[in-house]
């Protein structure tokens, strides 16, 4: 007559075994099965680890030991505040970077273009010491290495207007040509949209 | 004459014995016996004696809810067996025989009184069969710690028994939104105790955890620019950088000897999964493939990892050794679906929990065997659900969701009961990871 005990583990070993077979049945692939009864208990050993608020567990005791319990490790990442006023600052400042446009062809700023650099002066003296890259783009019209050179003229010409009004961020000049356009529609739609100068502070895009 | 203890590790060989290792040479497969259809042991908790007064959750009600939810044990309740015993050290004699005949052996009593500043919770295991305590446990630590007292006596029930390190110790860290930015949190897993970890007012997001449980490796926007991935280590609150490829670097997960970091990046123009050495100086590359592949997932013999890839043209799970050789499908999209992402190996090894998508376009969570033989939806409604993440038992699966407005950490068993709400504080929370105990 077994206990309720010993009634639900004949169970639990009933069912594995159960399952076992069950899982025997129906596998395609070898299986390598440990036989019940013959093998020793594979308890999970404990991970070896440091402290972390009690250590592995230690099982019961007729004369138990007192065992210290503590809070698990829980040290916060501090905030840099400096790098955070930094980083805001920056991102405040690219906001006020508007890209500027250019006719077909053509280096030459135009009045819209100006006010945006003016505009764009003033964030930028506000972080005077973040790098600025100035990228000079093309629309798709006219041969991979004019794009190249005409890009770059952009990029210069809005660079010298930048210098021209003060502004002393150190200053990068590149071009891109017409290899990385915002939309690739071949109407004017489009074109307009990629014939431009693109300012961008290091950290940001 | 059998003790109880020994009966308990009888049960654990019987119950290991079922444990298959299934091997083609490719995939290891482990069919475990799941504890849906196995009886739970029966276990009655008495009343503690408490000479304190505690916020919050009474220490008893955590050690049952802790024993309940490993899915190992039945709690007696009290009120129903129409035994009322008074909260001593001890239950007087009348009690444990009317439980015992009822059949509930395995008892369980004690104490939580102060001793000096700190206090001291002492519990007996007692079994009604031999009519003889079994042990007990003298844990000693400040007030705020009595909660981890229950969760530890809880675990080392669970482990008495079968074996298996209980997850009541275990913890999960999460995403939460912040004033516009991510942050990342680490919680007790059944919800409380959540703390704030990081304070860069930026995003921080995928939290996971390193394997020895004391340092998350996640990945942050902080420096401006690309994302880059860096660990946190908990003891000292200590940030470095372990990994910063030109482009996105992403989806971070350590492998189970915490010796390698597998992680997406899109340093060679789309996104390739690589991995490196916990220094961060030895890159090893595993994916080549013109598609994206990210989101890598370890098995836990760290021989496989299964991640998802859009090769074929929708976004599926993969399967590839851990140095990046026989790639092959698991999910397949006129069979699964044409969205199936974010895949997480359970830990004992069986099943794989993704995110995947039901016919009207809702994220859902999924099941998949490692051999792609068995599969099934755990998650049901008009919700969207993500992030799975499993506790060390394979039984559990953490996940967001939006099934409550915002979005939430809850849990899951396997076989889709038991759903609780872990979170609730009027944010956005997602990512959760679920740490070993």
């Amino acid at each position: 007559m077994m206990t309720s005990m010993q009634k639900s583990l004949y169970w639990i070993g009933s069912a594995g075994l159960v399952v076992l077979l069950a899982v025997g049945g129906c596998a395609k692939k070898n299986v390598v099965a440990t036989t019940s009864g013959t093998e020793p208990a594979k308890v999970e050993q404990p991970p070896a680890q440091a402290d972390t608020g009690g250590g592995p567990l230690e099982g019961f005791s007729k004369s138990p030991k007192d065992e210290a319990v503590k809070s698990p490790p829980m040290m916060v990442a501090k905030a840099d505040q400096a790098e955070i006023d930094a980083r805001k600052a920056r991102e405040a400042a690219q906001k006020q970077l508007a890209d500027i446009y250019f006719a077909f062809d053509k280096w030459a700023l135009t009045e819209e273009g100006k006010k945006n650099l003016t505009q764009s002066a003033d964030a930028l003296k506000r972080v005077a010491g973040i790098k600025l890259l100035i990228e000079g783009h093309c629309d798709e019209r006219g041969s991979h290495e004019y794009n190249l050179v005409l890009g770059e003229k952009r990029a210069k010409e809005a660079e010298r207007f930048l210098l021209d009004l003060g502004v002393r961020n150190p200053i990068a000049v590149t071009s891109y040509g017409k290899e990385r356009p915002v939309c690739t529609e071949h109407e004017e739609s489009c074109f307009w949209k990629n014939r431009r100068a693109h300012l961008v502070l290091e950290g940001e895009k | 004459m059998r003790s109880l203890s020994g009966l308990g590790l009888s049960a654990a060989a019987l119950v290991v014995s079922a444990l298959s290792v299934v091997s083609s040479g490719a995939v290891e497969v482990f069919i475990d016996a799941t504890r849906g259809s196995i009886q739970k042991i029966p276990i009655v908790v008495f009343p503690f004696q408490e000479g304190l007064s505690l916020n919050g959750q009474a220490p008893l009600e955590v050690l049952k809810a802790d024993l309940r939810r490993s899915l190992l044990f039945e709690v007696a309740d009290l009120e129903k067996l129409g035994i009322k015993a008074a909260a001593n050290s001890a239950p007087d004699d009348e009690s444990i025989r009317r439980a015992g005949e009822a059949g509930w052996a395995v008892q369980v009593w004690g104490s939580i009184l102060p001793r000096g500043r700190d206090v001291s919770m002492e519990g007996v295991l007692y079994d009604y069969n031999r009519k003889e305590e079994v042990g007990g446990k003298h844990y000693v630590g400040s007030p705020e710690v009595v909660r981890q007292m229950a969760h530890r006596f809880a675990d080392e029930l669970a482990f008495h028994f079968t074996g298996e390190q209980g997850i009541a110790r275990s913890r999960i860290a999460f995403v939460s939104e912040k004033g516009g930015g991510k942050e990342l949190f680490v919680m007790d897993y059944d919800g409380y105790n959540p703390r704030r970890v990081t304070f860069d007012e930026s995003l921080n997001l995928a939290p996971s955890w390193s394997p020895d449980k004391l340092r998350l490796v996640f990945v942050t926007y902080r420096g401006g620019g690309d994302p880059q991935i860096q660990e946190l280590d908990l003891t000292t609150g200590k940030r470095r950088t372990l990994v910063a490829l030109p482009g996105l670097n992403i989806t971070p997960e350590w492998a189970p000897s915490g010796e390698e970091l597998a992680f997406a990046t899109t340093k060679d123009g789309n996104a390739e999964i690589y991995k490196v050495d916990k220094t961060g100086k030895r890159l090893e590359r595993l994916t080549n493939h013109w598609a994206a592949d990210l989101a890598p997932t370890w098995s836990p013999t760290g021989r496989e990892i299964a991640f998802t890839s859009d090769r074929g043209g929708t976004p599926q799970l993969y399967l590839m050794s851990a140095d990046g050789t026989d790639v092959r499908p698991l999910t397949y999209k006129d069979r699964h679906g044409t969205y199936n992402t974010a895949a997480a190996w359970s830990p004992k090894g069986n099943w794989i929990a993704y995110v995947c998508r039901d016919d009207r376009k809702i994220l859902k969570l999924c099941l998949i065997s490692p051999d792609g033989q068995q599969w099934q939806q755990l998650t049901s409604g008009s919700s969207s659900d993500e992030s799975p993440s499993w506790a060390a038992d394979g039984r559990h699966v953490a996940f967001s969701s939006t099934r409550n407005g915002k979005r939430d950490i809850y849990m899951i068993n396997v076989d889709g009961t038991g759903l609780e709400r872990l979170t609730a504080n009027g944010t956005f929370n997602d990512d959760p990871a679920w740490s070993l105990p």
